[in-house]
């Protein structure tokens, strides 16, 4: 089973040719915050799910997307816009690198010098929303562009 | 609410296989009351102290008889001297009468590990870097069937919210040679990539012998963390991983002992189903995720005991001031299977499979809480102010006062009161162990619907990890008692 981890990888790679792609240059423009929701669908692929829901309000779609040990990842979008939220919950941590997109690099600089042990993390910078809960068995956790929230749309509904 | 375990007899039950002199034991037992037509009396004499012989002699000189001998731990009365006797002395008795003794061993019952809270490792502390709230002991590993070739690794993390022991290539001095595990189908080394909320680790799964306290257990698998001959981690494993954790440094520890709920650190889904970034079957040319028989995964060393093996309890003192140095403890090995890990008053709350259990925390029902001493804070929702530079820490301007309530998925509640200090001023000084430390699980309320009960909540309280399918009492775990 092929496990993958950027879209670039997962719209090329069969189940044995991971090793060819290791080479290949970093696809800046994968999908993830920020970027539009018509990716998403790819997003599920790279993360090893299938597309499980696709459900809308007034103000925001939430995709939802399943793999194959359980799990889930949502991401919400404005309709027809950007993805604005992502949240996770399941036995492996998703790829930051793909949920988190242009903003991983902010991720990455912030878990070099965190000191908050090994099972939670989290950031707030008015770009950045982050939190990662490493559980006993699995993850949780959830991410977002403070600025780009729906207007209405508070924080705690992005369940 | 099946909360409380069967006390466990205060002495561990004689074991008759255990000890050679078998018939001189008993031949003790014989004796009896015969009664003297004077009616006479005779007083016990005090035998504690003396030696069994020395005991036997004196009391057959005062006309009485050996009863029973019990053998039993003992770490203040030498091994093969009396502990107590039945009747106790100065009792007046029936001459021919029989003294039952209890007779020292003198060990303990030998579960235990002594764990401490400090600044961390040298490889930390020479770094001018302090570690804050790691609980750690030393572990030693030996090459499988030796007893020789060991290493006793200090500063190993005690983790409750993991399982598995992890150690760092960098910690070893090559006294000890792990055994690579391999794949049965392809005959390649497995690797294992371990990721965290803030970075991943990666190296060989291998199996060496790893001695706790006393206790051995043998062929354990471990993770040894950035060897050589596990090379650079997979693409797939450090892709949107976050930074890599491979040296001290950067782990804050030379490893972790995982002692949590689970058995094992994936189980039986990892047998059947590749889990993204875990196991790897590494060829010559590439490194492909694998599924692993559940006993060649990480395993947790507690439950691997012949004995003492459904749980672990967690013993720190309170902190006076709220906060300390360094801290002193226990690691107990079983729970209620010994007189030192009795569950006493305490109550067992039930985890999901997850290992999660609930908290009430005002308004919020938060599902995915757990109790881990991994973790060095409390980390939860809340509108305390986040310190400034150190964003994951709360920073309040004066003390806060905190209450909520755990529940177990059996229903089991309990309303624990805490404290929430404020870190940056903590951190002014040079102590390693804060009671009242916390920081943000969430972010202005982003609903990661946990809370994280760290090591702070360990301090002044006994806290038992109970194994799934192990049982305490009434109690089948996943479970935690407090």
């Amino acid at each position: 089973m092929d496990r993958t981890q950027s879209r670039r990888r997962a719209a090329l790679a069969s189940a044995a040719a991971a090793v060819l792609l290791a080479s290949a240059p970093l696809d800046a423009a994968v999908a993830g915050l920020g970027e539009n929701a018509a990716t998403i669908a790819r997003d599920h692929s790279a993360l090893h799910g299938r597309t499980l829901t696709v459900t809308s309000t007034v103000q925001y779609e939430v995709h939802e997307s399943i793999s194959g040990d359980g799990t889930r990842v949502r991401e919400f979008a404005v309709p027809g816009g950007a993805v604005f939220a992502v949240r996770f919950e399941g036995r492996h941590l998703p790829d930051l690198g793909v949920l988190l997109a242009s903003h991983y690099d902010e991720y990455l600089a912030a878990a070099r010098s965190h000191r908050g042990g090994h099972h939670h993390f989290a950031i707030s910078t008015p770009s950045l929303a982050l939190e990662i809960v490493r559980a006993p068995r699995g993850f949780t956790g959830s991410a977002r562009l403070p600025g780009a929230l729906p207007a209405g749309v508070s924080p705690q509904e992005l369940r | 609410m099946n909360a409380r375990s069967n006390r466990p007899s205060p002495r561990r039950p004689f074991a008759l296989h255990a000890w050679l002199p078998l018939a001189f034991v008993l031949a003790a037992c014989g004796g009896g009351g015969g009664s003297s037509p004077m009616q006479s009396t005779t007083g016990v004499p005090n035998v504690v102290g003396l030696s069994q012989a020395a005991a036997t002699s004196a009391l057959t000189g005062a006309g009485l008889a050996v009863g029973s001998v019990t053998i039993a731990d003992s770490t203040t009365v030498a091994s093969g001297d009396v502990i107590s006797e039945t009747p106790a002395a100065g009792t007046s008795v029936a001459p021919g009468s029989s003294v039952a003794l209890s007779v020292s061993d003198g060990t303990g019952p030998g579960n235990s590990l002594a764990v401490t809270i400090d600044a961390g490792p040298a490889a930390i502390t020479q770094a001018n870097q302090a570690e804050v709230n790691i609980m750690y002991a030393s572990v030693t590993i030996c090459t499988p069937g030796s007893t020789t070739a060991c290493q006793t690794i200090d500063h190993v993390q005690v983790d409750t919210g993991s399982v598995g022991l992890e150690i760092l290539a960098e910690a070893m001095n090559g006294s000890a040679v792990p055994v690579p595990v391999t794949d049965a189908a392809s005959g390649s080394p497995v690797r294992e990539c371990v990721v965290f909320a803030d970075g991943y680790t990666w190296g060989s799964i291998a199996t060496v012998d790893v001695t706790l306290g006393s206790r051995t257990i043998h062929n354990l698998p471990i993770h040894v963390i950035g060897d050589t001959a596990a090379g650079t981690a997979p693409t797939t494993c450090s892709s949107g991983s976050g930074p890599i954790e491979n040296s001290i440094v950067q782990f804050g520890a030379n490893g972790v002992i995982g002692v949590g709920n689970f058995l094992q650190d994936c189980g039986t889904v990892c047998a059947s189903t590749v889990v993204p970034q875990l196991y790897y079957a590494c060829g010559a040319s590439s490194c492909q995720p694998t599924t692993v028989p559940v006993a060649n995964q990480l395993q947790n060393p507690v439950a691997m005991l012949s004995t003492d093996n459904n749980g672990v309890v967690v013993m720190l003192p309170a902190l006076t001031g709220g906060s300390a140095r360094t801290v002193s403890g226990t690691l107990y090995f079983g729970i209620g299977t010994q007189a030192n890990n009795a569950l006493n008053s305490a109550a067992f709350y039930t985890l999901d499979g997850s290992g999660y259990l609930i908290t009430k925390f005002g308004t919020q029902t938060l599902a995915n809480s757990f109790i881990d001493s991994g973790s060095n804070a409390y980390f939860f929702n809340s509108s305390i102010a986040t310190c400034t530079s150190m964003t994951y820490f709360y920073c309040p301007a004066t003390s806060v006062a905190e209450s909520a309530t755990i529940q177990g998925q059996n229903g089991a509640t309990q309303l624990v009161n805490f404290t929430i200090d404020n870190a940056q001023s903590l951190f002014a000084s040079t102590n390693s162990a804060y009671a009242n430390l916390g920081g943000p699980d969430t972010v202005a309320n982003a609903p990661t619907n946990s809370f994280d009960w760290g090591l702070p909540f360990f301090f002044g309280r006994p806290v038992f990890v109970l194994f799934e399918t192990r049982t305490a009492g009434a109690t089948t775990g996943p479970a935690v008692g407090f």
